[in-house]
Parts: C-alpha cells; structure tokens; sequence
C-alpha cells in the first residue's frame, strides 16, 4: 500500500494548525506540525516531507527567511514551499524572489483553496527545479510583473498542451479556437502573437521545457484521477457560474480563448493591470495564467466527460444512426468495423423501434441511414423522430432493400419523409456513405428520389 | 423489492469494467451502475401519492426508506412528452441524483450485467446538462444501443428546482402520513375529540378529502348533541346516533326497521363500542359497511346484557364510521364516473 504524502505545516497558530489537519489528514496527506520556524527547519531536515506549508510570519523568522534557509540547505533545498499569509503583497514577493516558493495562499482561506494548492503543487513536482506558473517571456506591459525571479521560469510556463484524447486520437485541434490556444507543439505565444522560435531557445530551456511537459502530465493524470475532488467545481467559481452551467464546453472554451486574446491584446497596448469581469483589478500576468488555467481545467472536465471529441475539437465525428429491416441484411456491413477506422459513431436499431424517438434525442444523430423497405412499426417511429428537432436537422439516407422478398417503401413515403437519397445497399455502400457523411454541412439539394 | 446496500460508486467505478442494471424504457435500452440502484420497486405493489404542483402538474411519489423518491419518466426527462403520452410502468428504480432521490419509471428489468467499456469507447449523449456534462453515454450491448445512465446528471438545473421543491413537499407530506397513522391508532383505540380534529386536519393537508369530511361529520358528533336538526341526511343523523350511543356507552343493539327484502340489520353495542353488525348474511365491519351504504332512516335501540355482546370489530366507533364513510365516498365517486 502506498504511504501517504507526508507535508510539513509550519504555523504558530494552533486554530490554523488545525485547519490544516481537519482539510489535509482526510484528504489522505500526512501531515506534520512545527511551531516555529526552527521547529519546522529542524522537522523539514528529518522528515523531509513532500512540501512545506509556511506561515510567513512566525515567532522566530519571517517564512520567506525560512523558505530562504530550506533552499541553502541541501536536504532540504528541493522541497517545494507554499507560503501562507495574510500579507498578500509580501509573499507575492518572496513568492517571486524565492525559487523554492511554489505557491502562495492568502488568508482567509477555503479547505478548497488548500486543498488545489497543494495538489497543484504535487502534481507539478520538483523534478529539474521548481515550477511555478506563470506566462513565459516577459509581455511588453507585463516585464515588470513578471521581472527577474521568472529566469527560472522560462521554458516552465504554460507549456502548449493537448488533452489526451486528442492526443491519442490525432484530432486536428487546431481546427478550434480553443484547441489552438493549446495545441501540442504550438509555443506560448510571444507578445506579438508569433510563436516563439525553438530554434533560438538555448538547450537548457528546451530540458526544462520537457521536464515541464512532464510535469504537466503528472498533473494531467492527477488531476484526471482527482478530478471530482480538487478541480471540477473551480472551474466553475469565476463570476459568471450561472451563465457556465448553461453553456457547453465550445461556448465556454471559446469564450475562454477570447478572454485570453483579449488579455494578450491588453498586454501588448502596454499595460499592466487589467478590469476583471468580478471588477476587482489584477495584474495581467496574473490574468493571463489564470485564463490559461481555466482553459486547462476546462479541458480536464470535457475530457473526463468525454466530450472532448465532439465538443472541444470541433470536429464533430457523424454520428449515424443505422435502423436496419428486421430481416434486412445490407446495411450489417456497416457495422463491421474496419481496419482503418471509421470517421463516424454508429449505431443500429434492428427492432423495437419504439426506442426511435428516445434514442434519437440522446444520440443525437447527424445522419440517418434506413433501409427502404415496408415496415409499418419503423416508418411511424420514423415519422415521430423527424416531428424531433433533432429530426429536423437529421440527414436521412435511404438503402435499397437487396432482400428481393422485401417490398420496397413507396416513392411517396421516402418524399414524406425527406429521404432524398436511395443508396445501392450492395458491397459500395460504405464507401459511399462515408463519402456522403464527408460532405459539406450544408449540401446542395439531391436531385429527385431515385425511388428502388 | 431488493434492497441494495452498496456505497455510491466513485467517478472512477463508473467508467471501469462494472456491474449494471439494464432496464427497458420504450423498447430502448438503459442502464445504472448497480452500486447506484438503491431498490427495485414492483409498479402494482408500489403505493404512490402524488403532489399538485402550482402549474397543475402532479408528480408522483413513492415513499422509500421513510423518504420521498419522485417518480420520473425519462420521456419527459429527456423533454420527450410532446406527442407522446406517459404510459404506466411496470417497475421504479431508486437512485439519488445529487440530494433528491427519484424513482425512476421503467418497463422492464432486464438483470444485471458485467459491461466492460475497455474494449468500445462510449459515444457521450448528445443530452448534456449544466456545465456541459453529459445525461449519458452510449455504447453497444449485444448489438444494441444501451444508455449508460448518469444519475447525477440527468436532471437540469431547472428540473432538480423543481423537484427539489417538490421533494420539500413531499417530505412533509409523509411526515403527515406518520402523524395520521399515529392518529388513526389513538382513534382506532380511544378517540377524542383532539385527535380526530387533528385527523380531519392533516387528512385535508394530505389530499384525503374524504377522510377529512368524514373525520368532520363524526366530530360534529362528538363535540356536540345529535343532529337532528333540518338539513342533516339520514346518513349523517344515523352517524350521530351511533356516535352518541358510543358516548353513553350503552350496551345493546340498534335494530334497523327491514326495508324491503332484508332483515336482521343492526349494530350491536358493548360498553359503547360497536362490537358487531349484521346485515343480512355479511356480519362485522362489512356489515356495518353495507349498513351505512343503505343509509338507515328507521331504526330503534334494544338494551342487551353486556355480557353477550362479544364480536370481531374491535375498532372504536369513530374509527369505523370514519373507514366506511370514506370508502363510500370513494364508492360514489367511482360510481360518478
């Protein structure tokens, strides 16, 4: 069995001390508590936990001199620090200044916002040096906010990423706006909207820039095996929870991306604070790694809902709906999958057609292919699904019955019913009907029925 | 019912290998995760009430482990009611869906299944709810379409106001249902007038209007002398007689004058409680039912030795008149209609 992670919380206050326990220990951290700030150096040498919770003021030190003193000392100089205070612009600074300070919390805080942070923390790692995140280069606007403590964060920022599914799958994202922001092998755009050039980064960067893909992977995984408990529901506190809930994740990835370009543009005009949505102010950095956040969280959440495929990419895979005769035999060629894949989901319905109208509202057809045979059960189904919205917008395919003993449907059912093709149902059919479903969203009219 | 007792899977468990029950709803195929099935409930042998809400619609509830589930049909979950009428289903599946546990409608259990999602990738529903999450998934069972369900997503925000409120009151409706329940014993046992006043109330609340009317006529009895005033029907004057022969505690029998063809129709009184009733060859509780149906207009009262009168009603007067004037009132509607 794995031992749990073990961190270290350094607070002289015994009500944040317990805080920490009652939001990490079920969380299943093991966590270990010092007073003061030599207490905690002292724990930090011995234990050597996986990250250290410091208060940045104790009775003994300042946390940022304590972070500074875990970072000189060799046992310790690779644990990463999460600095803890009600002095936000103080630790804002050693959160800049000192390399091992990851993260910062402001109190008061939410066992939510303890919880991410250290998880976030984790799923980053320490690996080739800490990672903090932040935009990469310097935006003009921006150089001061993000000054000199970023040196060690060039090649660490928000490294293009893709989702896994798109991945795997070798989904086009670029095709989408959203998918753009974070495609694979697309650099974080530079200030002036071109990609940064590989070619000039020196190797060192490049290292860095694949232990950060790493990184980013580990907390890809992590955050994809804890997504309900850290993740899920950040993504929905911005203002404007009400309007996300409403909105699918294109809508809400889209508006994402605008968010981003519209700070990006910001940024370039020489600014360095901007107007949030909530009308608090913020640096543009720190909106920027925020927006590139969320989308990041959001795509968590398409991927985990599997929605990524049709939603995200935007390259909707057909999904065809296959109502077979219940003698029928043609169209069971299209069920047998083939080698190289094909470009649609499908599904069959060979009897109880009642399911029709059910079935066609969850599946959301794009293309219906039937064949055209006398069948008094399915054409009423049939007629219910096209009386659907989703039936209104279903591309309905005719195939020609081969089964000589079927009576092929009438020429005036297939006009009532809007099928405007009859397709050969021999051996061509999938060809054909993959080149059917390749066509343009908006066809040109058919020409007339070519009733079987 | 079976009863499952399984904790509530995880996000993890639900896109493994795993257990789930396959149901049918239309002829179209569904499934739950076991783990999140908390009963099966048989349609004929389920109780179900149902609550009016303001817009006129009734949702239908069943009580469940003491808690209201409300009954849904995944036609109009899926807003699929338009041209398509709700029909009755065979069975009710419990499962909670955030806070609010629904009973969800379906036709047929087709059993527990082992689905394997390793080897085919669910096609997510084209339904989505808030925050974009799919209702379902979809993927193939034996060459057909199955649903796997997602109870936490399948109500909108919309809906889980609805229902939530709908749950509120459903939840104070059964917490009605108790109170009535302990009345109905104390009234079955000794009535007062405290009791069967705070019948007739919750009765009322509870939509049991008839309940209600009667626990009225009996307590207009109880609170006061017989009616015999003008008005009152010979059904409602024969109610108080016995009410008021209850509350004299008279030993005898109320001997009910023979109307054409019949015979032998009395209530017999022990110590004030209606111990028996003859009509005709029925005796006991259906006796004094078909007694009161005939609504008495002449009958006179023959005081017996206490000793003798022993029989098998062993409720007291008011809560015997109450049940049979309320069946009546449910035998006259159902006669209306």
């Amino acid at each position: 069995m794995d031992q749990p992670i073990r961190l270290l919380a350094v607070d002289d206050s015994a009500t944040i001390r317990k805080a920490f326990e009652l939001i990490l220990v079920p969380a299943g951290y093991a966590v270990e508590f010092a007073v003061t700030a030599t207490e905690g150096l002292a724990k930090a040498r011995e234990l050597r936990p996986t990250l250290v919770l410091l208060d940045f003021i104790l009775p003994d030190m300042r946390g940022s001199d304590v972070a500074r003193a875990l970072l000189l000392d060799q046992r310790t100089a690779n644990i990463p620090v999460v600095l803890i205070s009600t002095k936000g612009a103080e630790i804002r600074q050693a959160y800049r200044d000192i390399a091992n300070v990851v993260a910062y919390i402001t109190k008061p805080f939410t066992p939510d916002q303890v919880l991410g942070a250290v998880s976030e923390v984790l799923a980053r790692g320490t690996d080739g040096g800490f990672f903090k995140c932040a935009p990469t280069d310097p935006l003009p606007g921006v150089a001061e906010e993000v000054d000199a403590g970023m040196s060690n964060r060039r090649g660490l920022a928000p490294v293009a990423v893709q989702p896994p599914e798109l991945a795997a799958t070798g989904a086009d994202a670029s095709t989408t706006s959203a998918a753009s922001v974070l495609a694979p092998d697309e650099p974080w755009p530079d200030a002036d909207g071109s990609a940064a050039d590989d070619e000039d980064e020196a190797p060192a960067s490049n290292a860095s820039r694949a232990t950060s893909h790493a990184a980013l992977e580990r907390m890809f995984e992590t955050l994809l095996a804890g997504l309900e408990g850290v993740y899920v529901e950040e993504v929905d506190t911005p203002t404007g929870a009400v309007a996300d809930q409403a909105q699918s994740y294109t809508d809400l990835a889209s508006r994402l991306t605008r968010q981003l370009g519209e700070t990006l543009a910001h940024a370039e005009s020489g600014a360095r604070f901007g107007l949030c949505s909530d009308g608090s102010v913020q640096s543009l950095a720190d909106m920027l790694l925020d927006t590139y956040r969320r989308v990041c969280r959001l795509l968590f959440r398409a991927v985990a809902a599997e929605a990524v495929d049709t939603e995200v990419a935007g390259r909707s895979r057909a999904r065809v709906l296959v109502v077979r005769h219940p003698d029928g035999e043609p169209i069971e060629q299209l069920l047998t999958p083939t080698e190289d894949g094909d470009d649609w989901h499908l599904f069959s319905v060979a009897s109880d057609f009642r399911q029709l109208p059910l079935m066609t509202r969850l599946y959301g057809p794009t293309h219906l292919v039937v064949e055209a045979a006398q069948h008094p059960a399915l054409w009423d189904q049939l007629r219910r699904v096209l009386a659907l919205p989703e039936g209104r917008r279903l591309r309905i395919v005719g195939v020609t019955p081969l089964d000589e003993t079927l009576t092929p449907v009438d020429a005036a059912t297939l006009v009532e019913l809007g099928i405007a093709t009859v397709m050969d149902g021999g051996p061509g059919l999938r060809h054909a009907l993959r080149t059917r479903i390749g066509a343009p969203a908006h066809p040109a009219p058919d020409p007339a029925p070519s009733p079987s | 019912m079976t009863k499952n007792t399984h904790p509530t899977p995880s996000l993890a468990t639900q896109t493994q290998a795993a257990r789930v029950l396959v149901f049918c709803v239309d002829d179209a195929l569904f499934c739950l995760h076991v783990d999140w099935v908390e009963a099966v409930y048989p349609g004929p042998a389920v109780r179900l009430h149902a609550l009016r809400s303001r817009v006129g619609q009734a949702q239908r509830f069943l009580a469940h482990a003491g808690k209201p589930a409300l009954v849904i049909d995944l036609r109009e979950v899926f807003d699929l009611r338009a041209g398509l009428a709700v029909p009755q289903r065979a069975h009710c599946l419990i499962v909670h869906s955030g806070s609010i546990a629904l009973a969800i409608a379906v036709d047929t259990c087709l059993g527990v299944r082992e689905l394997d999602l390793h080897g085919q990738t669910p096609v997510s529903s084209a339904v989505v709810r808030d925050g974009g999450f799919p209702v379902a998934h979809l993927v193939c069972l034996d060459g057909k379409m199955l649903a796997v369900l997602d109870p936490n997503h399948l109500l909108d925000g919309a809906a889980r106001n609805h229902l939530a409120g709908m749950q509120r009151r459903a939840e104070r409706f059964l917490a009605r249902q108790a109170k009535l329940d302990a009345l109905w014993t104390e009234i079955c046992a000794q009535p007062s007038v405290g009791s069967v006043q705070a019948f007739s109330r919750l009765c009322a609340r509870n939509g049991r209007t008839r309940a209600a009317a009667a626990a009225r006529l009996v307590l207009k009895h109880l609170t006061g002398p017989n009616g015999d005033g003008e008005g009152a029907s010979d059904l409602e004057r024969f109610v108080g007689t016995l009410v008021q022969l209850s509350l004299a505690r008279r030993d005898g029998e109320l001997v009910i004058a023979p109307a054409a063809g019949t015979n032998g129709q009395k209530v017999v009184f022990a110590g004030g409680r209606i111990v028996d009733a003859r009509a005709g060859a029925a005796h006991g509780t259906a006796a004094f039912h078909r007694l009161l149906a005939a609504r008495p207009s002449q009958y006179h009262f023959v005081d017996t030795a206490a000793e003798t009168l022993v029989g098998p009603i062993k409720d007291s007067t008011a809560a015997l008149a109450i049940a049979s004037l309320e069946a009546l009132g449910a035998e006259r509607r159902t006669r209306a209609r």
